[in-house]
């Protein structure tokens, strides 16, 4: 983490790919970009089981967090801030918990109900670091754009 | 202990407890902010003794929401606000309320909240008390206008919402409609609407009916590019006094065009407002006129922390009439005091994900948007400058 961190810092582009991590109890197929989109956007608020969604998200300026923006939800840190701000001063939705880092976000989505969030993809095979989390690349033929 | 250190302790001891067991968004959360700020200003007043320095504007609020299951989402908010005197600084309910989110898709959403609601007009309407959800300290006055005390009828009334959103491509479509039971004004509204006129004595009621709120809204391209129209409509009936032979109303309607156009590092915004009045009365005959303004605004993040905007804000008493010599003519009234075009310069702050602070001037020429309340001998002075800084926590 220190090595990305620095890497990050450095403003170098960073080789690996970002992956959609969920709890284990949320495998369910057919988790693509739109579905993706609607979760972070907290406009879809439940698995298709009727479990709340819990999303979990970098801070707002984390660089892992501003590729994920802007490659898997094609949107800006700051636009989203501002929607998830609406719904907390509205009363009209949970917005997405903020966690330190990405060991963080590994720990809390394995160990919360309908959970989701996302790390950034390492030179291995995408799931094989945490057995109690399930790691999927949105598949590119479902992007709705 | 005043109310508002109380609050503000609350609010303290909250923060605390959430940050020693992290606020957790999970089938539940607690936020909340308080800011304050100062303004000192040259010629005219603007919430409080603003020409001496004033400190009288300042927000907090702590609000929650729990899941319930089955699309069911409970929420409330308490707040509280102080603006020289066009507020209170007592706390209130600002909303409560029921969001049963029944229809939910991946492409497609709807459903209805009941309680008190959030009204939706313009881009920042129901954020406009929050300093961190809102374009800079002060409001474009043209479309989000503090001066009159009567604002809190626009920012959340007890009725039902129904709401909706639909994915076609790369628009996202949405829509809310806003129905509020009908009220009378509290004494604080009817102090405000009469001053002090002898026409009080003779009124028994004032009572706002058919108030309605609908918002269409169009994001494209990941909120890119945001287009809304919004409209409301009220109608404002007095009740005479039994045996006084008076009658009455007042008729509103409101339309705001509202574009936003989000790049990474600068955003540009701007908004239109015309309202639409007619007044009918048995004893000062019937009129009717248009108002209207508008504002746009441009902001720059020059990095994570710091951004800078400005903005030229209009605003004019009557659409027709947009110098003032019209109504200077005929009535004799202030010219200066039917219009104001203000310029404003601002930078802000922001450290954290907590802590922010603000800054901006405004160069005012007219008069229209200094509140009468905090001006009690006339806004004297057609130009105008106004420095405020404010400084908030959020968690």
């Amino acid at each position: 983490m220190g090595l990305l961190a620095l890497i990050a810092w450095c403003g170098l582009v960073r080789a690996g790919s970002i992956e959609i991590i969920t709890s284990t109890d949320h495998a369910a197929p057919g988790l693509d970009r739109a579905m993706v989109r609607a979760i972070f956007a907290v406009r879809l608020r439940e698995w298709p089981d009727g479990v709340p969604v819990r999303v979990f998200v970098l801070p707002d300026g984390d660089p892992l967090h501003v590729e994920f923006c802007r490659e898997q939800l094609g949107t800006f840190p700051y636009v989203l801030r501002a929607s998830w701000d609406r719904l907390v001063y509205t009363g009209t939705g949970i917005a997405p918990e903020v966690v330190a880092n990405e060991k963080e976000m590994r720990r809390r989505v394995a160990m919360t109900r309908g959970a989701i969030g996302y790390v950034s993809v390492p030179d291995r095979a995408p799931g094989a670091g945490d057995p109690h989390t399930q790691a999927r690349p949105v598949p590119a033929a479902m992007d709705s754009r | 202990m005043t109310i508002r250190t109380f609050l503000l302790l609350l609010l303290a001891a909250t923060s605390w407890l959430t940050c020693a067991r992290p606020a957790r968004a999970f089938d539940y959360q607690v936020h909340g902010f308080a800011s304050q700020a100062y303004l000192v200003s040259e010629g005219n007043n603007f919430f409080g003794d603003s020409t001496n320095g004033s400190h009288d504007f300042y927000e907090a609020a702590l609000n929650g929401s729990v899941v319930l299951g089955s699309g069911l989402l409970a929420s409330a908010q308490v707040m509280l606000r102080d603006a020289g005197l066009t507020d209170t600084g007592r706390p209130r309910l600002d909303y409560a309320l029921l969001d049963w989110n029944a229809l939910q898709g991946v492409n497609s959403s709807a459903g209805i909240r009941v309680g008190r609601v959030k009204n939706a007009m313009g881009l920042f309407n129901d954020t406009r008390d929050v300093i961190f959800a809102r374009p800079g300290i002060l409001m474009p006055q043209s479309v989000y206008y503090d001066g009159a005390g009567l604002r809190g009828i626009f920012f959340s009334s007890d009725g039902a919402q129904l709401y909706g959103s639909t994915t076609l491509g790369r628009h996202e479509l949405s829509f809310s409609i806003n129905g509020a039971l009908d009220r009378n004004f509290t004494h604080k509204e009817r102090a405000v609407l009469l001053g002090g006129s002898p026409i009080g004595a003779f009124v028994d009621d004032i009572r706002v009916k058919d108030l309605a709120f609908a918002q269409i809204l169009d994001s494209y391209d990941g909120g890119r590019l945001t287009f809304g129209l919004s409209h409301a409509r009220a109608r404002v009936d007095v009740d005479p006094a039994p045996g006084i032979p008076i009658d009455a109303e007042l008729k509103a309607r409101i339309y705001v065009a509202s574009l936003r156009y989000n790049a990474e590092r600068y955003s540009v915004t701007t908004e239109y407002m015309y309202t639409r009045s007619e007044s009918r009365s048995n004893f000062m005959g019937d009129s009717a006129g248009a108002s209207d303004g508008g504002y746009v605004q441009f902001d720059l993040r020059l990095n994570p922390k710091w951004s800078i905007y400005a903005r030229y804000d209009a605003t004019f008493s009557d659409a027709d009439d947009r110098d003032g010599s019209q109504a200077a003519a005929a009535t004799g009234a202030d010219r200066y005091s039917r219009f104001a075009h203000d310029v404003t310069l601002g930078a802000s702050w922001k450290p954290d994900a907590h802590w922010g602070v603000w800054a901006e001037v405004h160069r005012i020429y007219g008069t229209a948007t200094a509140p009468a309340l905090d001006n009690p001998d006339g806004a004297e002075d057609e130009r105008w400058t106004l420095l405020t800084v404010m400084a908030a926590y959020r968690f």
